[in-house]
This record gives structure tokens, C-alpha cells and sequence, in this order.
């Protein structure tokens, strides 16, 4: 095994009956030759240990069942307590890894000394063209969002540095996790892998994005054993900033911090208690927030330039894509948004359906999918659509067979801000078809949307 | 040379496995022209009081007994702790035990990195812990030590047995102290967390040898104890007795009542740690009224077994178990901690396929999985390999072959007396 390095792979489980065993599956069934598992169970009260029983006799798997649960941090502290390797991998119990995720993320890893943490690019498990990010960012509010969040990996843009790597696939040096110390376990859950990333890059070392380690997340499976989602991610979120803004930044962002606490407030009367609960939380656990801060406030290399150069709330909404579940016995020729037709069509791009007047209709995203039958040969396609500013806009719109990647055709439709019908030529053979509508601007709408055009019906003769 | 050897237990008739190993490789080693005297308590067994407290009763009477030209010197019990004081001072270690999961987690058996997980609760223990053990596990007889103490200097080299028990700890330090080679006998059981304790490592660390039972005791002495000196020695098999032609299965059948049964055969103390409730469920799962299941072996927790497929004898005599041996279709011992596991070599001196645990490292660094015997860990799983072995003669008797040549080779006390006779004359030429 030479040349491989030694890897633990820590596997945090938390009532993971349901996907402990795809998950062990796939790491068991790695083309990277010299790993050990170490499961780090947060106190399952389900079946989940017996599962996990039947695999220590299969691979190379340890298993250590906390007596209470940890949390994130805490769990995977415990797990590093017994690592052995030179190279720590995480996943998380619903992250099922590809084959070659750790052989791509080590060599990721070793292409660079600088590089002290690798992220992979995580898929939903469930609708795996579409990204459940690749590494991820803050804002200067604080804001945490997983990149090329609900993106189809077609058209997503995979960054290179991040500010940090998503907890379910990262992969760290051994050195620099005992040179960054262990993960805070105080805060239970959520910030934990933007901490480690923060201080990565705090301690000279870069974050990079492995683009073909790929992992699929059952995204939101753990969640679901959360009581207080929101409450504990904004106290993570509070707790990360006063632990490493600097004091310039901590004076710009205070003030803020205070104007958005009041809007909330102020939006939300009933919820006003997250705020005030998270800052109580955080005035109580300052000691021990201060006390990181001292730990890292000598390290002064920068993390600010990957942060999102914006104040708010962060990331911007993105078309529910993991919800559209096109089913191919129940499609037609036309397309009609109308919210309810369409559901069976749309594979992703498309915003919640909205009314203008008579008229139905969906935004699109940068780009945007669905799915069509063509029962006999057509020839004209009749397109109902506006775009989201006065200006004339270009629109591509391509036809491709079921699993081809060229087009079968491409027609450039043009539009403008009022609603307009107007025909194309398209010729298309018998067969399903997706439709792929691909704007050439896109214009930051209404709370913060990014609006391609408005798309009413396509029907076809 | 003049050797001496301190157990908590020494006699000829005494028939776990640890007593044996320490009785014959004594007597092999006279044979060899080693001049040797043991040092032992009057004890014949241990009486647990609680987790960690055992009562020493003086069974034997004190002095001097001659046996197979051994000088066996008997001493009195001094000090065992009350039943009281051993259950509070059980109790102070069992709720320090419960910290360390708090902290540590509990590493589920099996576990490939469970030593490692012990290591870390052991070093991170306060040595008072260890101080009560030893004071509740005894043996504490000051007469052995006054008398070790008085004539330490007319010894060469000193060897002792064995872990948990506090000998030899005490017996370690004065080595140390008059600078006389110490070798140690641990039959360690590194899956047993009651054998891990600070006490236990210091002697390892210091000992001039360990005497290590099986190649993987050998990596694991090497891997946590870096200054020490292990040698694997393994135990061995009576040869001459198991191998004896007038072993006969048919009587043993003949006697118990087990004529046309096929036997799956379990020998050891019927108590929680050696797992016979694995053996019993594997048997029931293959629920074959043809197909038995006999324990033989001391009723240590009294527990009433129910199975219908099962057979218990209890202790019974040693031609009777040697009959057993050769009666069997295959020998079972799911066994969660061994320091080797002496009745593999038993069973494969009668050319049995055998079966174990391999959640227990010892035994899977003897038993060559799928050659001379198979590991599994699962009722399931053992379950399948006892009926793959009954249904397949040849497989069980090749198998059998395959295990009687490596214990002939390997294992025989002559080949173990031998290799200590060297280690005893390299360390105390080093010195």
C-alpha cells in the first residue's frame, strides 16, 4: 500500500436505519485500497447499530457508540480520537459515496501541500443531476450556503478554492487537523464544517473542491430528528463570527446584525424569539467562544476574500429542483405552465408557478428542464412568453433526444416584457425529448431571484 | 541456571487452561536442566467477591511439596480484602469506568481499533485505580514476598504469571528493584478491558521478556510497549495424551448416549465471556434434531440451559474429554477473550475442524480462516460453517489435517520448553 496513504473515514450516525447500510455499501466498495472506517454512533435509539454490527466482519470498520449524542462536532472529535490515518475523511450516515470519491479526493488532496482540506461535490441522492453543493461560503452577515446549491451539474460553474468543504465528503489532512485542534462541539450542529474551513484558511492552508469526487446526499435525512432548525443555526451562525471576524469586521457587522434582528422582529412578531434566544445562548457560551478566538487570533492569514461580498440573508433562493419528478407515462407534446399539468414535465429551472391576470405561468432559472412526447412529427412550436425587462431578450431554446447530449434542434426565440405568443419552426421526430430553455441574461428580481424569462405554454403542431 | 517461577495458583491437578500451560512448561523446562522453584499461594482458585475483589482461601497447606522435580513452595494467603471494602472499592472502579465512556464512547466489540480504544481509557486513568485492583484483586501474601525478597539473589531469572492478577505487579517492582531479569508470563486478553490497567502496562514496559501466546499479542506487545521484549511461545498440547490411540470417540458416544448424533463440541467454563449462548443459537438455527451440541467445561454463572439441540456434562473426567475431542464433527468456542485458546490444539490433535470467534485477535491469529477452521462471530454465520462442515466430511477432515500438523509442528510443549530455555539464557547472558 506504499503509495496509498493510510485514511480514516469517520462515519457519524445518528438513527440511520434507512441509510447506514447504502452508505457502508458504498464505502466499502472503494477503488482507494487502504481506508478504515470508524462509525461514530451519536446514541441511535433505532435499529441502526444492529446494522452496523453485520458489517464488522466484512471491512476494515470500527465502531464507537457515544452514551449521549455529541452532535456533529462533538461525534467527530470522538472519531478522531481513534483515527489512525494520515488522511481523515468525513461522511455523514445518508452520504453515499461514488467509487472513486476517495481516490479523486486524495489525489486532490496531494496535488498540493498547500491544500489542506478537499470538498467534495455532493449530488442530491434522489434527483442526482441536480448539486447539493460543492464546498461552501459565508456572506459578511454570516450566512452560510453550500455553492452551486440545487444546481444540475450540466450548467453549474464548480469552483476551485472555497471557504470551506461540506461536512458529508470532506477530506482533511491528518497534520493540519492536529495543527487546527479539534472541532468546537458547544454548538451541536450546523458551522461546524465552516469553522474548520475558516480556520484552514486562518492557518495558511487552501480548501479546494475535488470536481470528481462525488458524493450523493440524502439531503435533509438527519434534519429531520431536529427540533429547533432555525434557533440552532443562527446561535452556530453568531457564535462563528464572534469567534473569528476580525474587529474591524466585528464593528461593521454589529450594527447590522442589529438592524436585521429588529427586521426580523418586526416581519416575523411570533418567531421574535430565535434572535433573542440565539444572542442569550451566545452571551452565556462568550468564555468559551473567547477562548477560540485567542486560540486563532494569532493566525492571521486571510479567509475574507472567499467570503459573499453581501449583508443579509444568504444564499438567494433557487427553483425547488429536487421537488420536480418528471414521470414519462404521463407526458404529452405541450407544455403548460400552469402548476398542475406540468408537474409530470419539469426536471429543473423553474421557479413556483404564478398568475398574471388569466394568464399561468413559471419563471425560469440561468437554464431551465423539462421533459416532452412527441407522438407524431411536428413541425411548428407556438411559445407563450415575457422577459423580465423592457429590453429585447435572446432565448435558446434546445431540443434533445432522451439520453443524447447534442441537440436534435436549436430555435432562438426573442422576447420582451409584455406577454407575446409567437411561432417557430422546430421539426422533431416520434420520441420523449428534453427541453432545455437557456436565456442569455438573467436579472435579479423580486426577493432576490434570478429571472430568465416567463415561460406561459409551448405548444406543438 | 536457577529459575524462579511465581503464580498465583501452581499444582498438577488443576485443569484450566492458564494452570496447565504454567504447570507443563515448569516441568518441560527441569526436563530441559533448568533448576527451578515456584513460589504460590495455597490457593486452588479464585472466589470473586465483586468486579474487583476476590477472596484467596488457603485450600493447600503451607510449605514445600515436591512434584515432577519441582520445588513447590506454598504461602499463605495474608490479606483478602472483606466482602464490603471489595465492593465499594468495585464500585469506585467501575464508576471511573463509566466516566471514561462518557468521554470515550463505548467501542462496540469487533472493533479493529478496540485496543486502541482501551489503551486511551487506561492511560488516561489516575494510578489510584489501579492501586485498588491490585489491593482487591490480590493475591497479597507477605509471606511470598518476605521470602521473594530474601532470596531473590539465588535466582538467575524470575518468571511470572499472570494477568489480572496483582503478582506481577508486586513481583515486577522487586525485580526491578534488586536488578534481577524478570520475564513475564501475561496471558493477556487484550479484548478484555479488565486486563487493561496502567499497573499491567508499566510491567510490560519494564519486564526484561513477555512471553506472548500468539502473533498477534507479539504485534500488540511490540506496537504499545516499544522498550519491551516479547517472544511468542504460544502454550502447547499433551501430545502424548491426545494423540494416544486408545482415544475413542465410539465409548464416548457409547457412555453419554450420543450414538448416530452428529456433535458440535464446546469445552470451557460455562460462563458469559466464552459466548456458549452464541454456540447454543448457532445449533438452534440449524434445528436439526440429528445435530447436538455437548458443553463440557465448569458451571460458573448457573444458568439453566433450555435447548432442546444442547447437552451439558459439566466438568467431567480428562479420558472422557479426550473422548469427546475424538467424538466430535466439530469443535466450537465463540469465546470473546482468549489469550490463545489451548483446546484449538486439543481439538486439531484429534484432527477436528474447529471453529472460532473472530472478534477474538488471539484466536484469529491461530486459526487460519478457511484452511484449518473457520472465524466467524455471528449465530448466523457459524451456524452456516457448522453445517457446511457437517455436511462435508472430507472438508472437515481436511481441515482437521491441515490443524493437527501445524499443532504438531508448532505447538508441542517440548517446541515451547525449548524456545523459553533459549529466552532465559539470552536475557541473563544480556544481563
Amino acid at each position: 500500500m506504499g503509495i496509498f496513504k493510510f485514511v480514516s473515514i469517520i462515519v457519524l450516525n445518528f438513527n440511520g436505519e434507512k441509510v447506514i447500510g447504502k452508505c457502508l455499501d458504498a464505502l466499502l466498495n472503494q477503488t482507494y485500497p487502504n481506508f478504515e472506517i470508524i462509525i461514530v454512533d451519536n446514541n441511535s435509539y433505532d435499529r441502526s447499530l444492529e446494522i452496523i454490527s453485520d458489517y464488522l466482519e466484512i471491512g476494515n470498520i470500527s465502531v464507537v457508540k457515544s452514551k449521549k449524542n455529541l452532535g456533529v462536532a462533538g461525534g467527530r472529535n470522538l472519531g478522531l480520537l481513534y483515527a489512525k490515518g494520515e488522511i481523515i475523511a468525513f461522511i455523514d450516515n445518508d452520504g453515499y459515496a461514488h467509487k472513486n470519491w476517495l481516490a479523486e479526493a486524495v489525489k486532490t488532496l496531494e496535488s498540493d501541500e498547500k491544500i489542506g482540506a478537499v470538498a467534495s461535490v455532493v449530488f442530491f441522492s434522489h434527483k442526482r443531476i441536480i448539486l447539493n453543493g460543492a464546498g461552501g461560503t459565508l456572506n459578511f452577515q454570516g450566512y452560510g450556503g453550500d455553492l452551486c446549491f440545487n444546481m444540475p451539474y450540466e450548467f453549474a460553474q464548480i469552483p476551485k478554492e472555497v471557504l470551506y468543504p461540506m461536512g458529508c465528503g470532506m477530506v482533511v489532512r491528518k497534520n493540519v487537523m492536529d495543527m487546527i485542534g479539534p472541532l468546537d462541539p458547544t454548538p451541536l450542529k450546523w458551522y461546524d464544517d465552516a469553522e474548520l474551513g475558516i480556520r484552514i484558511w486562518k492557518s495558511g492552508f487552501k480548501v479546494v473542491v475535488s470536481p470528481y469526487a462525488w458524493v450523493d446526499h440524502a439531503f435533509g435525512y438527519s434534519d429531520q430528528f431536529l427540533k429547533s432548525k432555525v434557533y440552532m443555526c443562527e446561535r452556530a451562525r453568531i457564535r462563528t463570527i464572534l469567534k473569528y471576524y476580525s474587529a474591524l469586521q466585528l464593528f461593521l457587522w454589529i450594527p447590522r446584525e442589529l438592524w436585521y434582528s429588529l427586521r426580523y422582529f418586526l416581519k416575523s412578531p411570533s418567531c421574535w424569539g430565535i434572535p433573542l434566544k440565539s444572542w442569550l445562548w451566545n452571551i452565556y457560551h462568550l468564555g468559551s467562544a473567547l477562548k477560540w478566538r485567542w486560540k486563532f487570533i494569532s493566525k492571521r492569514n486571510s479567509f475574507w476574500h472567499l467570503l459573499h461580498q453581501s449583508w443579509g440573508t444568504f444564499p438567494p433562493p433557487t427553483p425547488n429542483n429536487q421537488a420536480f419528478i418528471p414521470n414519462f407515462k404521463s407526458l404529452g407534446k405541450d407544455l403548460i405552465l400552469d402548476g398542475h399539468s406540468d408537474l409530470h414535465y419539469l426536471n429543473f429551472g423553474w421557479y413556483y408557478p404564478e398568475r398574471d391576470g388569466a394568464i399561468s405561468y413559471r419563471w425560469t432559472e440561468a437554464q431551465a428542464s423539462a421533459f416532452l412526447k412527441i407522438s407524431s412529427e411536428i413541425h411548428s412550436m407556438f411559445i407563450k412568453l415575457r422577459a423580465p425587462q423592457s429590453k429585447e431578450q435572446k432565448i435558446k431554446v434546445i431540443f434533445r433526444r432522451l439520453g443524447e447530449i447534442n441537440p436534435e434542434s436549436e430555435v432562438f426565440v426573442l422576447a420582451n416584457s409584455d406577454w407575446q405568443e409567437k411561432k417557430y419552426e422546430v421539426r422533431l421526430g416520434e420520441g420523449f425529448y428534453e427541453l432545455i430553455i437557456s436565456p442569455e441574461t438573467v436579472v435579479k428580481g423580486r426577493c432576490r431571484r434570478l429571472l430568465g424569462v416567463a415561460v406561459s405554454y409551448m405548444r406543438f403542431i | 541456571m536457577k529459575a524462579l517461577h511465581i503464580f498465583p495458583f501452581f499444582g498438577k491437578n488443576l485443569v484450566t487452561g492458564s494452570e496447565i500451560h504454567e504447570y507443563i512448561l515448569t516441568k518441560e523446562l527441569v526436563k530441559l536442566g533448568i533448576e527451578i522453584d515456584v513460589f504460590t499461594t495455597c490457593s486452588k482458585k479464585v472466589n470473586p467477591l465483586a468486579a474487583f475483589s476476590i477472596k484467596w482461601d488457603n485450600e493447600y497447606p503451607e510449605g514445600l511439596e515436591k512434584t515432577d522435580g519441582i520445588n513447590i513452595y506454598r504461602f499463605k494467603n495474608t490479606l483478602s480484602v472483606p466482602k464490603i471494602i471489595g465492593q465499594v472499592l468495585s464500585k469506585l472502579v467501575i464508576n471511573r469506568w463509566i466516566k471514561e465512556e462518557n468521554r470515550y464512547g463505548i467501542m462496540v466489540k469487533g472493533s479493529p481499533n478496540l485496543i486502541d480504544y482501551y489503551y486511551l481509557r487506561t492511560i488516561s486513568r489516575p494510578v489510584i485505580y489501579d492501586w485498588l485492583t491490585m489491593l482487591g484483586r490480590g493475591p497479597n501474601s507477605f509471606s511470598l514476598l518476605y521470602r521473594v525478597l530474601k532470596t531473590i539473589k539465588n535466582y538467575d531469572v524470575i518468571l511470572v504469571g499472570f494477568v489480572p492478577f496483582a503478582l506481577i505487579w508486586q513481583l515486577t517492582f522487586i525485580c526491578k528493584l534488586f536488578k534481577k531479569p524478570v520475564v513475564i508470563l501475561a496471558l493477556f486478553h487484550p479484548e478484555d478491558l479488565s486486563h487493561h490497567f496502567k499497573a499491567f502496562y508499566w510491567c510490560f514496559s519494564v519486564a526484561s521478556g513477555i512471553l506472548a501466546q500468539t502473533p498477534y499479542s507479539l504485534k500488540l506487545f511490540k506496537q504499545y510497549f516499544p522498550g519491551s521484549t516479547p517472544i511468542e511461545v504460544g502454550p502447547g498440547v499433551d501430545t502424548a495424551s491426545f494423540g494416544d490411540n486408545k482415544v475413542s470417540g465410539d465409548r464416548f458416544r457409547s457412555k453419554y448416549g450420543l450414538k448416530g448424533k452428529k456433535l458440535v463440541l464446546f469445552v470451557g467454563r460455562k460462563e458469559p465471556s466464552k459466548r456458549y449462548d452464541i454456540a447454543i443459537e448457532a445449533v438452534d438455527l440449524i434445528n436439526d434434531n440429528r445435530i447436538k451440541l455437548v458443553i463440557i467445561g465448569k458451571d460458573i454463572d448457573k444458568k439453566v440451559i433450555s435447548s432442546p439441540n444442547t447437552i451439558y456434562l459439566g466438568e467431567i473426567p480428562k479420558a472422557d474429554l479426550m473422548d469427546a475431542y475424538d467424538a466430535c464433527d466439530v469443535f466450537l468456542l465463540p469465546s470473546e477473550y482468549e489469550s490463545f485458546g489451548m483446546v484449538f490444539l486439543e481439538a486439531w490433535m484429534r484432527k477436528k475442524p474447529v471453529i472460532g470467534n473472530s472478534f477474538c485477535k488471539p484466536v484469529a491469529s491461530i486459526i487460519q480462516d478457511g484452511e484449518d477452521g473457520y472465524l466467524c462471530a455471528s449465530p448466523e454465520k457459524i451456524a452456516y460453517r457448522l453445517a457446511q462442515l457437517i455436511c462435508n466430511p472430507t472438508l472437515a477432515k481436511e481441515m482437521g489435517e491441515k490443524g493437527y500438523k501445524k499443532t504438531i509442528s508448532r505447538y508441542t510443549w517440548q517446541v515451547i520448553a525449548r524456545k523459553v530455555y533459549d529466552f532465559y539464557y539470552k536475557i541473563t547472558s544480556r544481563q
